[in-house]
């Protein structure tokens, strides 16, 4: 007979577990009181600033910046003049960045998934990077190589008729373009991956050829093709990057650059900034209303169960030749003219100064590794965005564990609009906002005094990161059935037992890669940065812009190139001592085999 | 086999027969998940180590039950009750972990993160015993369920039945008072469904625990079940063995959830002693019928596939126990030991009609009908 001890759970220990309500009424107050503050946090970081900074462009009287109480008087000021023609200027730049970045998103998704062309491998790194490459780094590479005295100027080439060139609505457009285009190749390669051999076959058993094929991948393509123009139209409107570095240069006026100016103007004219955020929006909602009718209910349900791998084209020699001119060219048009500038401009000491030896060498890095002003900086946003990461990391999880919910609740679909509405808002109009709902006087006067602090600042950059750290998060937790966790209830484990055993190791992976993504992020953000640096404290991107504004070429791009060491150094230590501390059953959760 | 219990932090230990089944009484429970009701009032007992079996369609609510029995979901009102323990009733439900229960979920909800041994000894944590003895349980249980070897590997190296398997050797090898089965087949071919449905009804009988296993499928349920509660739409329509079930459906609803050959309607004639005569387009049968119905009144006939057979023409049947009904064969299947056909008769179209050999698609044929596997339900039942 085997005999087996087993310590009793408490359901047969006769215990009354009706007995146990004290115990349940706890944890549902304690559980209300959690859900109750995570509101509050959302409000106040994500909802409020913006609703009350929006309702100013229509009742400025209701925030004190004007007599009237209701008004279109903004909106009137805000189409009219330079603001009207920074208005044009971004949808022409928008539309032409969002048509070349589709059509090169779709071939690039084409080659990689659908051919055996070479450095496929390498052309996925490349658009990684370029999706995390903040665009006013990009822009900063092209004025290195090209402004006067830079690096072509400093190595004895005069860049003056491309730079004639760059330096205007075709040179924005271009780094509009090459910034959207990782946006396009993961719309239509999602999409692509989902479709098929079988629809080849059936067009080639019913008499179709390749070109008819072809034809018909592309008609079924269609929704990812739309949504690609939408996304990169709604990135480009909204980019302030470009806008604060070679617009500005090239004195091209677009519509972030006026919202700023409007912001930065004294006396400050929070209605025509609200109105432009109001335009602003508007345009993000038309793109998106444009595609949903373009789509005329055609849903992005290609994929179905059965569907078969697809046939890879093998690449005749003269394919592959022209493929690796066409990659040369991407490469060097996205990556590698910024890098090239920015590494060289670097390297060139006193570069931007007449005076200056222009002798290559580490002068400039020893000097922003020993120089508070410059070094300062780095320091400053490495804090913020650490604390930023953790706490939109937190965040975050709470927010994709409400809209993960099967079913959805009625506030969970509240937050859903409120996260997706974030997501369209750009980061400029985030910042305005900002400045402009903790600048009221009710605020002082309810005791919240964080204006022009560290405090603000982070927050500001903690409601910009939430949207996306969420988006991040949502699909891995939709991913983790909610049986996962039933299981680990129904065979005794509790709620915080489960969640450390169940949930976290499924988790871990997304987290870590959510937190550093969130990181770099903050790391190298501009435009609440620019809006929102409280005085005396200066994050990297805005050092970076102060230093370059100084003539300090070689100064600002040597932050600019320590900055991004970094936030690789960080990416590399953390799955580095992830791959070395985690147990062996965490790591195999989200790779494929 | 006999398993020590002793409560934990109290020195004295006292002795259970291991998984000593347990009585489930659910009584008058409802839940409504907004304007829907996915229970409504249902009651049902369970006997110590039966086990019983849910059978309703998708949506009708027999999940719900079972998960409130879990403690996953809560109850509007009613109660769900373990031996002397009130487990759930409005506004009070004991979480799940505190129930002593074991749970085989349909898509296994194995961690994916935990080796197979892990997964299993998960459900050892709650019982204390000491860490070698746990081995020795987790060991021992993997072998009963035919996966002494594979304790180390993880849950997606193994097959779709293994990880069934593992899943089922989770909910046991704590010895539960009850085991729930949320459709643990649904997701497997015929061929290992069969196999794994012998498994589980054969450990699930070792191991003494009663039983609360969900299905849609007839077969399934006739084949496990000490007895068998359909659930339509939120309520319980009937509850009885097997047998009792197939043999006197209480309702049209159970007669077709629980396999139909066809049916039509027709006029009933003469009463009889719980049998009557009943009018099918013109075609007089005798029927069982099911419920009260005058002479005259209209009445729902279905037959199950069992009561037909095709005979020769021109046999004669006694039609107290046969009927006979004409009808043309509109398609034949070889099913290995005969041929099914499809036929249209007066009884409607007739699926499942068995001979031994085929009759041709369009001919004519005679089909028997057993009056005990054909109902007639009257309006007032």
């Amino acid at each position: 007979m085997t005999r087996l001890t087993v310590a009793l759970p408490a359901a047969r220990r006769g215990q009354s577990f009706l007995g146990a309500p004290r115990r349940a009424r706890r944890v549902a107050i304690g559980r209300s009181k959690a859900f109750l503050a995570f509101w509050i946090v959302i409000v106040l970081i994500l909802v409020l600033p913006i609703a009350v900074f929006l309702a100013v462009a229509i009742s400025p009287a209701l925030l004190d910046q004007g007599p009237a109480w209701l008004s279109v008087d903004a909106f009137a000021r805000a189409l009219t003049g330079p603001t009207l023609r920074g208005f044009l200027d971004s949808i022409v730049v928008a539309v032409i960045a969002a048509a070349v970045a589709a059509g090169v998103g779709f071939g690039l998704a084409w080659i990689l998934l659908r051919t055996d062309a070479p450095l496929r491998g390498l052309t996925t790194g490349l658009l990684f990077a370029l999706f995390l490459t903040p665009s006013y780094l990009i822009a900063l590479g092209w004025e290195r190589l090209l402004e006067p005295n830079g690096v072509l100027q400093a190595v004895g080439f005069d860049p003056a008729g491309i730079r004639s060139v760059i330096y205007g609505p075709i040179g924005v457009a271009l780094i509009l373009a090459v910034k959207g285009i990782p946006f396009a190749y993961l719309t239509v390669s999602n999409a692509l991956r989902g479709l098929g051999r079988e629809y080849d076959d059936a067009v080639r058993a019913h008499g179709g050829g390749p070109l008819r094929s072809i034809r018909m991948t592309v008609a079924m393509l269609a929704p990812a093709i739309w949504s690609a123009l939408a996304i990169v139209f709604a990135e480009s409107i909204s980019d302030y990057g470009v806008a604060a570095t070679l617009a500005n240069s090239a004195h091209f006026p677009v519509a972030t650059s006026e919202l700023y100016n409007a912001v930065e103007a004294f006396p400050v004219d929070f209605p025509l900034a609200s109105a432009i955020s109001w335009l602003l929006l508007l345009l993000v909602v038309v793109a998106l209303w444009l595609q949903n009718r373009a789509l005329n209910g055609r849903s992005f349900q290609v994929f179905s169960g059965r569907a078969r791998q697809p046939l890879i084209v093998r690449m005749r020699a003269g394919s592959i030749a022209i493929w690796l001119v066409a990659f040369v060219t991407l490469i060097a048009t996205s990556l590698g003219v910024p890098v090239v500038g920015a590494v060289s401009a670097s390297l060139i000491d006193g570069l931007g100064s007449i005076s200056g030896s222009h002798a290559w060498n580490l002068h400039n890095y020893q000097r922003v590794l020993v120089s508070p002003e410059l070094g300062g900086p780095l320091v400053y946003s490495a804090i913020l965005a650490t604390i930023c990461a953790s706490a939109a990391v937190v965040l975050a999880l709470m927010c994709a564990r409400v809209l993960a919910t099967r079913g959805g609740s009625r506030l969970g679909r509240l937050l859903d609009t409120a996260l997706l509405g974030a997501v369209a808002l750009p980061g400029i109009v985030f910042a305005a906002g900002y400045i402009f709902a903790y600048n009221l006087p009710i605020v002082n006067a309810l005791g919240i005094r964080i204006y022009g602090t560290s405090a603000l600042l982070l927050l500001a950059y903690l409601a910009t990161a939430l949207p996306s750290t969420t988006r991040l998060l949502v699909g891995a937790m939709s991913q983790q059935h909610d049986s996962m966790s039933q299981a680990a209830r129904v065979h005794g484990a509790g709620s915080i037992g489960t969640w450390l055993r169940v949930s976290l190791p499924i988790l871990a992976r997304p987290l870590l890669s959510a937190w550093l993504l969130t990181y770099s992020a903050t790391l190298l953000e501009l435009p609440v940065s620019q809006l929102l640096a409280p005085p005396g404290s200066q994050p990297i991107s805005v050092g970076i812009t102060v230093a370059l504004n100084r003539y300090d070429y070689g100064g600002g791009t040597a932050m600019e190139i320590l900055a991004i060491l970094s936030a690789l150094a960080i990416v590399a230590i953390a799955y580095g001592l992830f791959h070395l501390l985690a147990p062996r059953g965490w790591k195999r959760i989200g790779v494929a085999r | 086999m006999t398993a020590v219990l002793a409560a934990s932090g109290a020195p004295a230990s006292f002795e259970l027969p291991a998984g000593t089944g347990v009585e489930v009484e659910i009584s008058g429970v409802s839940r409504s998940f907004g304007s829907v009701a996915a229970l409504d009032d249902v009651s049902l007992a369970i006997e110590p180590g039966q086990i019983a079996v849910l059978l309703g369609p998708s949506g009708s609510g027999k999940t719900t039950l079972l998960r409130a029995v879990a403690g996953i979901e809560t109850v509007d009102a009613g109660t769900i009750r373990l031996g002397e323990r009130v487990l759930s009733r409005r506004g009070s439900t004991t979480s799940a972990d505190r129930r002593d229960l074991g749970m085989v979920f349909q898509d296994y909800a194995l961690w994916p993160h935990m080796t197979v041994r892990d997964n299993v000894a998960f459900a050892l944590r709650r019982t204390r015993i000491p860490i070698a003895d746990r081995r020795a349980r987790v060991d021992e249980v993997l072998g009963r369920v035919g996966l002494g070897e594979h304790g180390p590997r993880y849950p997606n190296e193994l097959s779709g039945g293994q990880q069934q398997r593992v899943a089922l050797a989770r909910a046991i090898v704590a010895n539960p008072s009850l085991l729930l089965f949320d459709e643990p087949l649904s997701n497997l071919d015929a061929d290992l469904r069969e196999r794994m449905r012998v498994e589980i009804s054969t450990l699930v009988r070792e191991s003494g625990a009663t039983a609360i296993y969900i299905t849609h499928d007839q077969s399934e349920a006739f084949a496990l079940a000490d007895v068998i509660a359909v659930v339509e739409a939120g309520r319980i329509v009937q509850v009885g063995s097997p047998e009792s079930i197939f043999s006197h459906p209480a309702t049209p609803f159970v007669a077709r959830f629980t396999g139909i050959s066809g049916g039509s309607n027709g006029t009933l004639r003469h009463l009889g002693d719980g049998r009557a005569v009943v009018d099918v387009s013109g075609c007089e049968l005798w029927v069982t019928l099911i419920g009260q119905a005058m002479p005259g009144e209209r009445v729902d006939v279905i037959a199950r596939a069992t009561a037909l057979a095709i005979v020769p023409d021109g046999t004669r049947v006694d039609e107290a126990v046969h009927g006979l009904v004409e009808g043309t064969v509109i398609d034949s299947a070889y099913r290995g030991a005969g041929y099914d056909h499809v036929v249209e008769s007066s009884l409607g179209r007739l699926t499942g009609v068995r001979d031994a050999q085929s009759h041709p698609r369009g001919s004519r044929c005679m089909i028997s009908v057993a009056v005990a596997a054909t109902f007639a339900f009257g309006n007032n039942r």
